[in-house]
């Protein structure tokens, strides 16, 4: 894969510059908060945004900010892994399935489409209530949740380039099935793939925040950017900030993530400079 | 010709590309051209010559990036630049209409047939329901469509290549244009109905009284039809005048060139092979394709080859002649065992090649290579050159220097020295197809099927990837089977030729008897059809 002069337009841009902030501020988390995320100060709950609670603090009285940043933490991470399992585990069984055809194709897409059936956000909540909460337990069922469609992306590529001559030719050329899968198929629908990451991990870090929301996600006290809405829901009306700055994390996130993958997409096509 | 007379006039017109990025670069430079009512122009030159953008032009419909920076279009004398867009929507279609290359897309899937000629016959004539489709069934009537009822009710997958054409071709003459610009209108169909297809437009063009820009690298074509003709190169105009003396007695170096490039026998006798031992054998063989049933039918046997015998000897060249659908690439598929045979066997030096085991498949996997015909899809686009043409090696014995060293001579042999670290989308049309061709000798193979190796590519690279096919043929002596739809093209590299149609071989037999002796009608015919130049 070949990186050329790239020619970067303003969403590109924007996108890099937004998932820099997020990586920079998780970096940052590691090293330095400005308080202790959980740490409860009854004395001073619901402050304003001020000189010493940037963003204000909650209902009981930990810093939004220094739990914002723990929040994109925890969040990032659930989607990273959540994301790479289905990606992984799905493009190997669409690549599979794509280009095989016959019986397992049939097999394989019939258990798949019964799956993709069920909403991605139902299923994660029933598999949660069978798992037990807790983070592995999420980032399974998120996994599980979002495989489907990224067979059936996968799928549709292979199936497009199977036809192609140049498959032919390795025939003729004398090579294995497993060969020809890993060095002409998967190079060519590589940057499908690639894109599709960074979408599917959109649509993660979304469905992290909905069961955290929904009350199933971390569990308490840790923060994650959805409970962090969940429990600002009752103060709306005198304390926004709560509600405001979780809402914005998640929203710049998936905007930043979107435009990345925009660009990424420009980036990887080799006949760009032709 | 004065030019108050001439339908269009270009004058000195200029046509530029100007991306986002980098400095404009002019595709066409000061192009002159004239076109009285009623006449048969023709517009000749390569791929990249700036022949599209030029009749692109005359309806500015130039693509995005590309602008007009000089010179007028003149259409009865009325300045095409000079009129709004409405009055430019007047005369597409009305005044000038427009047959394209591909009819597989020109046509939209989505419509009945019908519905896309009452389109024109709508929007700029405002006809009445009935009076259109006693039109349009005249019309198809003209072009040869032999149910004109059925066929305003069929969608355009129902239909053949040259039929959709002939209907493209309905559709456009339909309106009455003055001027019919045809771009490449035949070079996406066989021999016989490119003949067909061409003949019913010149004729009806006549008839109609609608003068004809056609637009072609064919010169075969532009000898037997047009009048006067245009000769283009890289975007200048370097020739023109009347066809029979341009073609006759060319004076630029260009012309020449691409009139020499016409395939001819070429002088150096081959070397008999009548009597070398036999090396692929075909024996009774059927291939059916299953039918994809209705939703509740069953599936039915459609079949595209039966009972073909045919042998290639050792170090002979095989050309499989037939029109597109006569089952001769599906053969081909067969005997690299891509495609499995219904009934009969294809015997590989003795062996059937349907129960090889491992072993064995390995070793006929590097005795027997495929050539394709598109060099656009048979190179996987993200792999080096020099990695694709070793792909075959990857099997045979030998260290991977040894296989290096092989490349790199392989690539030297087919005039790619140096090209081996670039990417297939870096290089031509030709330079792919020469890539193609190394690929298939870089394991020394006993046979090779060549599909259509040369038709997708211009008339002067055509005839120098040839040259260089008939030099590796005789240098390393496997035999080929040749298959193509361009008789020309046979009479310059085979030594027996096996004419196919149906899915049957109707004819074969040494090159020289097949072609001054054709016995079967079907072989006639395609003779027949076969463009050639004057003297």
């Amino acid at each position: 894969m070949r990186f050329t002069r790239p020619h970067l337009r303003l969403n590109g841009i924007i996108g890099c510059i937004l998932v820099g902030i997020l990586l920079l501020t998780i970096a940052v988390g590691y090293v330095w908060m400005p308080y202790n995320p959980i740490a409860i100060d009854l004395d001073h709950t619901l402050s304003h945004p001020s000189a010493a609670h940037w963003l204000g603090s909650d209902e009981f009285g930990r810093d939004v900010l220094s739990r914002a940043m723990l929040g994109a933490r925890i969040s990032t991470t659930i989607a990273l892994e959540a994301t790479f399992g289905a990606i992984i585990l799905g493009a190997s069984l669409g690549i599979v399935t794509g280009f095989l055809r016959g019986w397992t194709d049939r097999c394989l897409m019939m258990i798949n489409d019964s799956i993709l059936a069920l909403p991605g956000i139902l299923l994660a909540l029933g598999l949660i209530a069978v798992l037990g909460s807790g983070q592995a337990s999420i980032v399974l069922a998120l996994t599980i949740a979002y495989l489907p469609s990224v067979v059936r992306v996968v799928r549709g590529a292979v199936m497009s380039i199977r036809e192609r001559e140049y498959i032919e030719a390795s025939r003729v050329a004398g090579d294995g099935t497993l060969y020809t899968m890993f060095h002409h198929v998967l190079p060519n629908i590589l940057p499908p793939i690639v894109v599709l990451t960074t979408s599917v991990f959109g649509w993660v870090v979304l469905s992290e925040s909905a069961l955290s929301f929904l009350g199933v996600g971390v569990p308490p006290p840790a923060p994650s950017w959805g409970n962090m809405l969940s429990s600002a829901r009752p103060y709306m009306e005198n304390a926004s900030w709560l509600s405001i700055v979780p809402g914005l994390c998640i929203a710049l996130t998936l905007l930043g993530i979107n435009f990345f993958g925009d660009a990424l997409r420009d980036l990887l096509d080799p006949r760009r400079d032709a | 010709m004065s030019e108050s007379a001439s339908l269009l006039n270009i004058q000195d017109l200029r046509i530029e590309i100007a991306p986002r990025h980098g400095t404009p670069r002019t595709l066409l430079h000061d192009l002159t051209i004239d076109v009285a009512a009623k006449e048969f122009v023709a517009l000749v030159g390569e791929s990249g010559s700036g022949k599209t953008m030029a009749a692109r032009a005359i309806l500015d419909l130039l693509p995005p990036g590309v602008r007009r920076s000089a010179g007028a279009i003149r259409l009865d004398g009325q300045d095409i630049a000079k009129l709004t867009l409405p009055q430019l929507r007047g005369i597409r279609g009305s005044q000038v209409g427009m047959v394209f290359q591909e009819p597989m897309s020109s046509l939209n899937p989505a419509l009945t047939i019908g519905l896309q000629l009452a389109e024109g016959l709508k929007l700029h004539r405002g006809l009445r329901s009935e009076e259109i489709r006693s039109k349009c069934l005249a019309m198809l009537t003209q072009v040869g469509i032999k149910d004109p009822e059925r066929c305003i009710k069929s969608y355009p997958h129902e239909f053949s290549g040259g039929m959709r054409q002939r209907i493209m071709l309905a559709s456009v003459l339909l309106l009455k244009p003055k001027l019919l610009i045809a771009d490449e209108p035949t070079t996406a169909l066989d021999t016989l109905r490119q003949r067909e297809v061409l003949e019913l437009m010149v004729e009806l063009a006549r008839d109609s009284g609608v003068a004809t820009l056609l637009i072609t690298h064919d010169l075969g074509l532009v000898s037997r039809y047009a009048e006067r003709v245009f000769v283009l190169e890289k975007g200048h105009l370097i020739e023109n005048g009347e066809t029979q003396q341009v073609l006759t007695r060319p004076t630029h170096s260009y012309t020449k060139r691409l009139v020499e490039s016409r395939p001819k026998r070429s002088l150096t006798p081959r070397t008999d092979t009548s009597q070398s031992e036999v090396l692929l054998q075909i024996d009774k063989a059927c291939i059916a394709y299953s039918e994809r049933p209705g939703l509740f039918g069953t599936a039915t046997l459609k079949p595209v080859v039966h009972d073909v015998d045919l042998s290639v000897r050792a170090g002979q060249i095989l050309a499989l002649v037939g029109a597109s659908g006569s089952g001769k690439t599906t053969l081909g598929r067969a005997v690299m065992g891509l495609k499995t045979l219904t009934s009969g066997a294809i015997r590989f030096d003795g062996k059937d090649i349907g129960d090889l085991n491992t072993a064995e498949t390995r070793r006929f996997r590097a005795q027997a290579q495929l050539i394709f015909q598109d060099p656009f899809f048979s190179l996987d686009p993200r792999w080096r050159v020099e990695d694709i043409i070793a792909a075959p090696l990857r099997h045979a014995p030998g260290t991977a220097t040894a296989h290096r060293h092989r490349v790199s001579e392989v690539l030297e042999e087919v005039g790619l020295a140096g090209y081996g670290e670039r990417y297939p989308h870096q290089m031509s049309g030709g330079q792919r197809q020469r890539i193609t061709i190394a690929r298939a000798i870089v394991s020394k193979p006993r046979l090779v099927v060549a599909d259509e190796p040369v038709s997708a590519l211009d008339m002067t690279i055509q005839a120098q990837v040839l040259a260089l096919l008939e030099r590796l043929q005789a240098e390393y002596g496997f035999a080929c089977l040749f298959i193509t739809h361009d008789l020309a093209v046979v009479e310059q590299i085979a030594d027996q030729v096996a004419v196919m149609s149906d899915g049957r071989i109707v004819e074969r037999g040494p090159t020289e008897v097949v072609f001054g002796y054709p016995q079967h009608d079907y072989t006639r015919a395609l003779l027949a059809a076969t463009p050639r130049l004057p003297g």
